[in-house]
């Protein structure tokens, strides 16, 4: 008999693990509370303006996007934009539909409760497991500060730390009625744009995401969030709204940026032009691809001071004038690093004298101060807010041209 | 059918994966403490906490060595009389007990937050119980190969994760090195005894450990180091990754930390749910090796042949007060009982019967030399 012979017995156990293994997999495909993919609404953008906003201009529209609270009062009106997966039809001509995603609104005096009233026009429940971008109206922020905003995003469990958050100044619903150029759906549009900091000095989307802007908040340092602005169909992150304690302080432009994300040393591509001495208005192009950056503190009794001192490498990119140059001559590599390194120093500078003017510590200085010198972190903390606008800043760049492109 | 009679043995090295078994896990907030009290130097208290208990866990082997076949369970109610010997044996369980409560109780909260949050805390804790106690159910042997297996499964990956997420990790977040506080390093310090809790099963597992070969004390080093290590590198990232604030203010840091992994365009793109997996892995583990200590050392005491009488008598009281915990004043009071308890029995009870069998056996060879002159 097969079964007494040698061997047939573990042939017999193996059988059997495997049926119960294909068993195993059969009854654990989805947990018990299981949803299909299809009956799910992914949530991959929101925006969230002030209760009001758009309610004297159409009051019937409010009046269904809110159940009723009679306490406490609304504060927030969150669209949210939804993906429609590719079998659905209809719903295409809804405004705000540009045929991948649709939008449903929600007010309420907490983001929850914005949701809760959203589910009112969704035969789907919202899933955030997806969300991408977040955007805020300016009155918004201004109104109720942001660290009330993003609580929701931050406590919630379906949430991701790494959604991007975009301040906006005007009536922010209104960016997700716009259909990017790419195809993509807006949300993960916002997401993608974000992530071009990498190439990009000029975005302030570096560390400005929820799980960043949740340490800020518990550190209660400053934030620079980037600003997403709409002109006709089209979207742009251009610029940042600084938060000092929560509360929205004002804007800042991109050459600001720029230096700011140079102090931090979190840039990791920049595009650095100057003007060629020897042809005005004629502009070349460093491009850099490496740096070293280090910001040293120095306290001295009770004299602080800064040293920023960056080192970069990258290669000439671009030259206006360039057919009337050898850009592989040493004398005229050594006279553009040094233009190079003092363009990033102007602009370093203008970045120092522009946030120390506000008050607004964006550069880290008082987490280098904690964390290098903390005894004298301690004896100063309580004073910090006196010395900073005035605290002596050395910088030092140095610039190494390492390749001149294809072209001498 | 498990054979009760046969007579188990382990190596060494089984001992060492069973103890770091008992410790490798971190349920939300087990930091908390630390963190609260030691600030950036929570790493220093972690690796003072490492030396202290592993200071116990020497002792607890030179005192299994001083009887050799006999588990603590046996020898006290010899050596320090039924009444005060049985209470010695009562606290081990109850230290067990009460941290085995947490555990279903924090983990049934997290798995439900962040897996199943419509599904009470109850369905959860209760289906966890039942797999871990229908593996307790088995002979010590059969446990003993599902702890290996499930070790050397779960824990590269849940390592694997935590490597990843030192992605986020900012050195500047991590500084100062050094506390300023020594009192807060030393309270920090005592508070690590949540993570090392499970090492107290020693006393129960050395008499069946073979002799000969590697030392039990250096395998259990071995033990204390990995488990210490994951611990430091849980440390290192919640401060280094969300600062020291924001570790203070997650209840579910290292999760936290995890999930703000992103690998864009790729099926991984999150990676908590895989975390989730192995840490559930981890809790079955500590928890089938808990409610089995409890009733083998019960077993025991009482002289029974087998555990299971035991293991099922545990099952509801487990449960009502791993249940009862959902009120976080209730899990806070549990958790802080859990502790002093255990304090008690590692930093207490252990050392005074070590010093009182060291101190009689020399009074007894003493007087044996007098008889001998």
């Amino acid at each position: 008999m097969a079964l007494s012979r040698p061997g047939g017995r573990s042939r017999l156990r193996l059988a059997a693990l495997i049926a119960v293994l294909a068993a195993v997999c059969l009854l654990t495909s989805g947990c018990w509370d299981r949803v299909e993919i299809q009956d799910r609404a992914f949530v991959l953008a929101v925006a969230v303006d002030v209760a009001e906003e758009g309610a004297d201009k159409q009051p019937d529209k409010a009046k269904v996007e809110s159940f009723v609270h009679p306490a406490p009062p609304d504060r927030y009106r969150a669209i949210f934009q939804v993906l429609r997966f590719g079998g659905a039809k209809g719903g295409q001509d809804r405004p705000g539909s540009d045929g991948k995603t649709f939008l449903v609104t929600g007010r309420g005096p907490t983001m929850l409760d914005a949701v809760r009233d959203a589910l009112g026009e969704s035969s789907k429940g919202l899933w955030f497991e997806n969300i991408q971008a977040i955007i805020y109206s300016q009155a918004v922020v201004e109104r109720y500060g942001i660290a009330s905003l993003v609580d929701f995003f931050r406590r919630d469990g379906e949430m991701r730390g790494r959604a991007q958050i975009y301040i906006t100044p005007g009536e922010a619903g209104k960016l997700l009625q716009i259909a990017p150029p790419t195809g993509e759906p807006g949300g993960i549009y916002l997401a993608n744009v974000a992530r071009r900091q990498a190439k990009d000095i000029n975005l302030a989307t570096s560390r400005t995401d929820i799980g960043f802007s949740s340490q800020a908040i518990d550190t209660g340092a400053e934030m620079a969030i980037p600003v997403v602005e709409a002109v006709g169909e089209t979207l742009k992150i251009k610029g940042a709204a600084v938060f000092r304690q929560d509360k929205f302080q004002g804007y800042i432009d991109e050459y600001t940026i720029r230096g700011v994300r140079m102090i931090r040393g979190v840039e990791r591509s920049a595009a650095i032009s100057f003007e060629c001495p020897d042809h005005p208005g004629d502009a070349v192009t460093f491009e850099l691809f490496r740096h070293q950056t280090a910001l040293t503190p120095h306290v001295e009794g009770d004299r602080v001071w800064f040293e920023i001192s960056i080192a970069m490498r990258g290669n000439i990119d671009e030259i206006q004038c360039g057919h009337r140059h050898d850009a592989l001559d040493a004398e005229y590599l050594d006279k553009a690093q040094k233009l190079a390194a003092a363009e990033v120093e102007r602009n370093i500078r203008h970045s120092l004298a522009v946030a120390q003017q506000h008050g607004w510590e964006l550069f880290y200085f008082r987490q280098t101060l904690r964390a290098y010198k903390p005894g004298d972190w301690q004896r100063i903390k309580d004073r910090w807010e006196e010395i900073y606008p005035t605290v002596p800043v050395e910088v030092k760049v140095k610039v190494s041209i390492i390749n001149v492109g294809e072209h001498r | 059918m498990a054979n009760l009679e046969a007579k188990t043995r382990m190596s060494p090295l089984q001992l060492a994966i069973v103890i770091a078994s008992t410790m490798v896990v971190i349920t939300g907030r087990v930091t908390e403490p630390i963190i609260n009290y030691a600030g950036h130097g929570a790493w220093l208290a972690l690796l003072a906490g490492t030396a202290a208990f592993y200071g116990v866990a020497w002792l607890m082997i030179k005192l299994g060595g001083l009887f050799p076949d006999e588990s603590f369970a046996e020898y006290l109610p010899r050596f320090l009389g039924r009444w005060l010997g049985g209470a010695a044996v009562w606290l081990f369980v109850a230290v067990f007990f009460l941290q085995t409560a947490i555990i279903l109780q924090g983990a049934s909260r997290e798995i439900t937050f962040f897996m199943f949050d419509r599904t009470p805390f109850e369905v959860v804790e209760g289906g966890l119980l039942l797999v871990c106690v229908y593996c307790c159910l088995q002979d010590w042997g059969t446990i003993l190969r599902v702890v290996q297996f499930v070790f050397f499964t779960a824990l590269p990956v849940g390592l694997f994760l935590l490597v990843i997420s030192l992605v986020g990790f900012r050195f500047m977040n991590f500084l100062p090195l050094w506390p300023e506080d020594a009192t807060g390093l030393a309270k920090g310090a005592l508070h690590t005894f949540s993570l090392f809790q499970g090492y107290e099963c020693l006393l129960l597992l050395l008499p069946i450990v073979s002799k000969g070969g590697i030392r039990p004390a250096k395998t259990v080093a071995g033990a204390f180091a990995l488990s210490g290590g994951v611990f430091l590198l849980g440390i290192v990232l919640e401060i280094g990754v969300l600062t020291l604030e924001g570790a203070k203010n997650a209840s579910f840091a290292l999760l936290t930390i995890v999930r703000s992994v992103e690998i864009p365009g790729t099926f991984l793109e999150r990676l908590d749910t895989y975390f989730l997996l192995f840490w559930v892995q981890g809790i079955f583990l500590s928890v089938t090796l808990a409610v089995y200590f409890m009733a083998q050392a019960l077993t025991l005491l009482y002289r029974y042949a087998d555990h299971r009488p035991f293991v099922l008598a545990l099952v509801p009281p487990l449960f009502i007060l791993g249940d009862a915990a959902h009120h976080i004043k209730v899990f806070e009071g549990l958790r802080a009982a859990a502790d002093w308890a255990g304090l008690a029995f590692s930093l207490v009870v252990v050392p005074v019967i070590f010093a009182l069998v060291w101190w009689r056996r020399r009074r007894e060879r003493g007087a044996e030399q007098a008889r001998g002159t």
